[in-house]
C-alpha cells in the first residue's frame, strides 16, 4: 500500500528518541507508507477498507477502528470477537521502518450484510488486564497512596477501581503503551520534543479552554480522627486519729492508749473507697501495734489491721472519645488571586473501635502518674501510623485534583504521522510554529491512516498546565495533632476528720461528717448516744467535659504549584 | 382435509409469528444498544459518594461526687460493743494459764500464793476469749 508521496524522498524525523535530549521536529517532505495489520495471527492488511483510526487517551484504553471487506463467501463474524490485533505503520524507504501503533483485542465487530464490510473496534482492554493483577502488582504499577479509611477495604472489590483510587493520589495517568502493556505516564515530564515552524497542518490548530467551574483552585479537606483516651483521676486521702497528737510513731500510740477509742481498719477504708465507685490505688497504713508484752503495761493485740492513721490514693478510671479535627486547605495561590475561589470539598473520617474501653474502665492498678487533681492519660487507642497513611492519601488526592483541574486547557493540532511517530504520553512537548507557542504534555493522540487517500495524520491534544513559574509547592505533611483542653475540675482536700462519742463532752453524732466515727473505750456519757463505728469519704466529681466526646481542631494550609506551561496564541 | 378458511388462518398466524419474531429481534438489538450506552455513561459519570461522618457518640455525662461508707459496729478484738462472746465460757486447758511472777505472800511470809495473770477460755461458739488480770509484774508462762 503506497502513500501519495514519492518514495524514499524523506529524512525521517522523530522515529527514535535517544536519551533525554530534546528532539526537534522540523517541517519535512513527503513520505510513503503502508500498514501491516494482523488479526488473530492472520494478515488482514489486504482486505482493509477505508481508514484505520487509532485513538489513544492519556487515561485508559486505546481504541482502533477500521473496516475489513470480507468478500462474498460465508463469514463467521462471531469468531472474530476477542481476536488479537496488531497494527504496524511502515514508512517505506531503504530500509523500511516499521513502527508498532497498536496492540489490542477486537471487542465489538459489526457486520454489514449488504456491503460485506465488518466494522471492527479493538481496544487494549486495560480494565480487564488490571482486574487480573494481584494487588501487590497493581501497587508496583501505579504507585501513589492508598488507605482503607479514605477508600474502602479491598476485599471483594474491583481491582480496576483500586488502581483508579491509587492513581487519584498522584499526578500521573494510567494508560496502555503501543505494545499493549499497561503503564503510568507522568503529568510533569521533562521536555522531549520540540515542534518547529511549519510542522502543523495549516489551520489545524485549535484551543479549548476549560470552563472555570472545572478548575478548582481550593481543595478543602476535613479529616477527623476519633479514638479513645484512657483516663484516670487520683485523689489523695489522709486520716490520723486525733488522740495520737499528730504522732505517727509509738509516741502517738501511747498517747492514744491513754484514752483509747474504737479504731477503723484497713477493710473499712477499702470498702468505703470502693463503695463510692473508686478503688484503692496505694496506701500507707499506720497500724495499731501487735503484741508488746515487754511494756510496763503489757500490750496484746491480734488485730493489726486496725489503724491509727492512713494516707492513701483513691483512683477512678474512665475512657473518653476524642476527635482530632484537621481542617486542611490546599490552594493554588495565583489562581485564587486571579479568578477567586473555586472550591472542591472532601471529607475523610477515621473511627476506632470502642469495645476495648470497658476493659480500661473496669481495670484497677497502680499504673499512671499520680498528679494533683487533674485527670491523667494512660495512653490512647490512637494509631499514628494509620492516621499518617490516611492523611497522606487524602492530601495527595487533593493535590492531584487541583493539578488535574489546572491542566484542563487543551491545544490541538495535526501533524504528518511519519514525522512524529515516537510522540507519546508522558513526554514534554513544545510547539512554536508561528501560529502558536505552547508547552504541555499530550492528553490524547489520534492517528488516522487513510488507505484510500494515503493520508496519515497525527492529531496531538496537549494538556497545558496553568501554573505560575516559581510558585511554592508545600510538602504535604500533616501538622502536629491538636491539644485537648480539660476544664478545671473540683479540687478537694483529702484530709478526713474524726468524731468520737460516749463521753459526756462528746458532741452529737453528725451523719454528714466524713472521716471516722467511733466511741471512746471508757465513756461517761449517755450510752444511748453511742456513735456508730463507721468510715466515710466523699469522692470528687468527674466533670462531663472530661468524659463526653471531646474535639480539638487543627487548621493547615498548603500551597500547591501546578506545572507552569506556556500558552501564547 | 382442512378447509380453505382454516388454511388461510394458519398461514396468517405463521406470518404474524414471523413478523413479531423479527420485531422482537430488532427490539432486542435496540435494547442491547441502550444497555451498552447506559453502561458506558455510568462508567463516565463519577460515582457520588455520601460524605462520611462519624457515628454520633452517646454522651457519658459526669460521674457525680459520691459518698463511700463502711459501717462495722463491732471492732474485731474489742469484745466491746455488740459483743460476740457467747455464754457459757469454758476453760479448755488448765495448762495454758499464766501467772504473775510475784504472787501473793502469806501473812507469815512462808508461802507465796500464785496470782493468775491470764485465763484462756472458749465461748459457746468455740471462739477464744482471753482474760488478762492486773498484777504488779509481767506475767510468766
Amino acid at each position: 500500500m503506497l502513500g501519495a508521496y514519492p518514495l524514499n524522498s524523506v529524512p525521517l524525523n522523530g522515529l527514535a528518541v535517544s536519551g533525554s535530549n530534546v528532539q526537534p521536529i522540523q517541517q519535512s517532505g513527503s513520505f510513503a507508507w503502508r500498514l501491516q495489520v494482523l488479526l488473530g495471527g492472520v494478515d488482514v492488511t489486504e482486505v482493509l477498507t477505508g481508514s484505520v483510526v487509532i485513538s489513544r487517551s492519556e487515561d485508559g484504553d486505546a481504541v482502533a477502528r477500521f473496516g475489513l471487506y470480507l468478500g462474498p463467501g460465508p463469514v463467521d463474524v462471531v469468531s472474530y470477537s476477542g481476536a488479537a490485533l496488531t497494527v504496524d505503520f511502515v514508512v517505506l524507504g531503504d530500509p523500511d521502518h516499521a513502527s508498532r501503533r497498536f496492540t489490542g483485542y477486537l471487542v465489538q465487530p459489526s457486520f454489514d450484510v449488504l456491503s460485506r464490510v465488518m466494522l471492527c473496534e479493538a481496544t487494549t482492554r486495560l480494565a480487564d488486564t488490571i482486574e487480573r493483577m494481584e494487588l501487590a502488582e497493581i501497587d508496583l504499577l501505579t504507585g501513589g497512596y492508598w488507605s482503607a479509611d479514605v477508600f474502602e477495604e479491598t476485599a471483594g472489590r474491583s481491582r480496576w477501581d483500586y488502581a483508579q483510587e491509587r492513581m487519584s493520589t498522584r499526578p500521573a495517568s494510567l494508560n496502555v503503551d503501543r505494545n499493549g502493556q499497561p503503564r503510568v505516564t507522568s503529568w510533569e515530564p521533562a521536555l522531549a520534543y520540540e515542534f518547529g515552524a511549519g510542522t502543523s497542518v495549516y489551520e489545524s490548530v485549535d484551543v479549548n479552554l476549560a470552563p472555570l467551574s472545572d478548575t478548582p483552585n481550593v481543595y478543602e479537606l476535613e479529616l477527623d480522627y476519633r479514638f479513645s483516651r484512657y483516663r484516670q483521676r487520683n485523689q489523695a486521702y489522709s486520716w490520723l486519729h486525733p488522740g495520737t497528737g499528730g504522732n505517727t510513731s509509738i509516741t502517738g500510740f501511747n498517747a492514744w492508749r491513754a484514752d483509747s477509742t474504737e479504731l477503723p481498719d484497713v477493710q473499712m477504708i477499702t470498702e468505703a473507697t470502693e463503695s463510692a465507685g473508686w478503688y484503692l490505688r496505694s496506701a500507707n497504713w499506720f497500724r495499731l501495734y501487735g503484741d508488746m508484752p515487754d511494756l510496763p503495761q503489757p500490750w496484746y493485740n491480734d488485730n493489726t489491721d486496725l489503724l491509727l492513721g492512713a494516707d492513701w490514693w483513691a483512683s477512678i478510671r474512665w475512657s473518653q472519645r476524642a476527635v482530632e479535627q484537621y481542617r486542611v486547605r490546599l490552594q493554588v495561590g495565583a489562581s485564587v488571586a486571579a479568578v477567586g475561589e473555586v472550591i472542591e470539598r472532601a471529607r475523610v473520617v477515621l473511627d476506632t473501635d470502642s469495645s476495648g474501653d470497658q476493659a480500661w474502665d473496669q481495670s484497677t492498678g497502680t499504673g499512671g502518674v499520680v498528679a494533683g487533681d487533674a485527670p491523667v492519660n494512660n495512653g490512647t487507642s490512637r494509631d499514628a501510623g494509620r492516621l499518617a497513611e490516611a492523611a497522606a492519601c487524602a492530601l495527595h488526592q487533593g493535590r492531584t485534583a487541583l493539578l488535574a483541574g489546572h491542566r484542563a486547557n487543551q491545544v490541538t493540532w495535526q501533524t504528518p504521522l511519519a514525522h512524529a511517530l515516537a510522540v507519546d504520553f508522558g513526554q514534554g512537548i513544545r510547539a512554536s510554529d508561528g501560529q502558536v507557542l505552547v508547552t504541555g504534555v499530550p492528553a490524547a493522540l489520534e492517528e488516522e491512516m487513510d488507505i484510500t487517500t494515503g493520508l496519515a495524520m497525527l492529531t496531538i491534544t496537549l494538556a497545558v498546565s496553568a501554573g505560575k513559574p516559581g510558585a511554592v509547592d508545600d510538602e504535604l505533611a500533616l501538622p502536629a495533632p491538636p491539644e485537648f483542653e480539660d476544664d478545671a475540675g473540683p479540687i478537694m482536700s483529702g484530709a478526713l476528720p474524726t468524731q468520737l462519742g460516749l463521753k459526756a463532752s462528746s458532741p452529737l453524732y453528725d451523719d454528714e461528717m466524713p472521716g471516722f466515727a467511733g466511741n471512746y473505750s471508757i465513756g461517761n456519757g449517755d450510752p444511748s448516744l453511742r456513735f456508730p463505728r463507721r468510715f466515710m469519704l466523699i469522692t470528687p466529681e468527674i466533670p462531663e467535659q472530661w468524659r463526653d466526646e471531646i474535639q480539638a481542631e487543627q487548621p493547615a494550609i498548603y500551597s500547591v504549584a501546578p506545572r507552569a506551561d506556556t500558552l501564547e496564541l | 382435509m382442512s378447509t380453505a378458511g382454516e388454511r388461510s388462518a394458519r398461514i396468517r398466524a405463521n406470518l404474524d409469528e414471523r413478523s413479531s419474531g423479527i420485531g422482537s429481534n430488532l427490539a432486542g438489538r435496540r435494547q442491547a444498544l441502550a444497555q451498552g450506552l447506559i453502561r458506558d455513561l455510568s462508567e463516565i459519570i463519577p460515582r457520588q459518594v455520601e460524605p462520611p461522618t462519624l457515628r454520633r457518640e452517646e454522651k457519658k455525662g459526669s460521674i457525680p461526687s459520691a459518698r463511700g461508707v463502711a459501717h462495722y459496729n463491732y471492732q474485731p478484738g474489742s469484745g466491746g460493743s455488740g459483743s460476740s462472746i457467747a455464754s457459757p465460757l469454758e476453760e479448755v486447758n488448765y495448762g495454758s494459764r499464766l501467772y504473775h511472777t510475784n504472787g501473793i505472800p502469806s501473812t507469815d511470809g512462808l508461802f507465796v500464793y500464785p496470782l493468775l495473770s491470764r485465763l484462756l477460755l472458749e465461748d459457746a461458739n468455740g471462739e477464744p476469749v482471753e482474760i488478762y488480770l492486773a498484777g504488779t509484774s509481767a506475767p510468766t508462762p
